[in-house]
């Protein structure tokens, strides 16, 4: 255990709950009213932007040059990278249906792309912090020496 | 090779969000025979590939990179795809008995992009990521080597001596 693992840690369990208003909204989107459905996407996206994301440029700085490294070089972090990009990309895609939908009602193939995004969002994020808190912060753990786990505590703490 | 294999998949990956899209909206006999689909496909086609890749590739690249953590989530995500084709399953029975329920729809909606997303993503990490590692590291003889262990079928549980 280290302050800086800790830290990731109580961040990726803090998420754990309102992510579950991701795939809420995917569940219910079709019963909505367009005001409500608009005010629910607001939300969700900007947990999504504020939250999520927040965290994925926190660890984008701090954490993965560091595991790269460790790890002798960036292939090894490339899977985990690959999935912030995949998730900022769902991201981007649900902004830009937000967006459309400012100015009009959904559309049925909308509905179907608000679901794909939501759900595909939910199992990624979900499933990234998994491996994150059971394979990467043992690594971390495992690795680190005391001297550069409190540097990345105090990069992490520091934010951008 | 495993690129070939993959661009065989992909249309069957495609067909898991076709049937997510038309859920609700087909008669109970479309359904049923789409989520049938989706199901052989991850049963018969997906998780053997997977299963063959963790034979394989996997061992391969974890002994270049000298650290099994990037196989490891790989592993997972092959862990994930097994859970939900168990989930797809019980779905599949449950459209077998009875008639579709909201709740039912919702499940295999989640369960369906769910899927898409894991799997083209996957798919994505492993092309872009693990097989230039082995095209960069190995010889083409040593690659070849890989393929074969991965067509090579696992052992069969032994069975009870009577």
């Amino acid at each position: 255990m280290s302050a800086a693992t800790d830290l990731l840690r109580e961040r990726y369990r803090g998420l754990a709950v309102p992510l579950r208003s991701v795939s809420e909204l995917a569940d219910e989107a079709a019963g909505l009213s367009p005001s409500d459905l608009r005010r629910r996407i607001d939300t969700v996206h900007g947990f999504l932007v504020h939250s999520v994301l927040r965290l994925s440029r926190d660890e984008v700085r701090a954490v993965y040059p560091v595991l790269s490294r460790l790890l002798a070089g960036p292939p090894g972090s490339v899977p985990l990278t690959r999935e912030h990009e995949e998730v900022t990309r769902l991201v981007n895609e649900l902004a830009e249906l937000r967006h459309r939908l400012s100015r009009a009602a959904i559309t049925g193939t909308e509905t179907k792309d608000l679901r794909r995004i939501l759900y595909g969002l939910d199992l990624i994020v979900r499933l990234h912090f998994e491996k994150e808190e059971q394979l990467m912060l043992p690594f971390l753990e495992r690795r680190l020496s005391e001297a550069e786990a409190r540097c990345l505590y105090e990069t992490l703490s520091r934010g951008p | 090779m495993i690129q070939d294999e993959h661009r065989s998949l992909m249309s069957h990956v495609e067909g898991l969000r076709s049937v997510a899209e038309v859920v609700g909206e087909v008669s109970p006999g479309l359904l049923r025979q789409g989520v049938d689909d989706a199901y052989r496909f991850l049963t018969e086609l997906l998780i053997p590939h997977a299963d063959a890749e963790e034979r394989g590739v996997y061992p391969a690249v974890t002994k270049i990179l000298g650290s099994d953590l990037a196989t490891e989530g790989m592993i997972r995500d092959h862990a994930e795809v097994k859970r939900l084709a168990a989930a797809l399953g019980d779905l599949k029975r449950q459209l077998d008995l009875d008639p579709l329920t909201e709740q039912t729809a919702r499940d295999l909606r989640r369960t369906l992009y769910g899927l898409y997303a894991l799997v083209r993503l996957h798919f994505t990490k492993e092309e872009e990521t693990l097989l230039p590692l082995l095209e960069a590291h190995l010889s083409p003889e040593q690659v070849k080597q890989i393929f074969r262990a991965m067509e090579t079928p696992p052992p069969s549980p032994a069975r009870e001596e009577r």
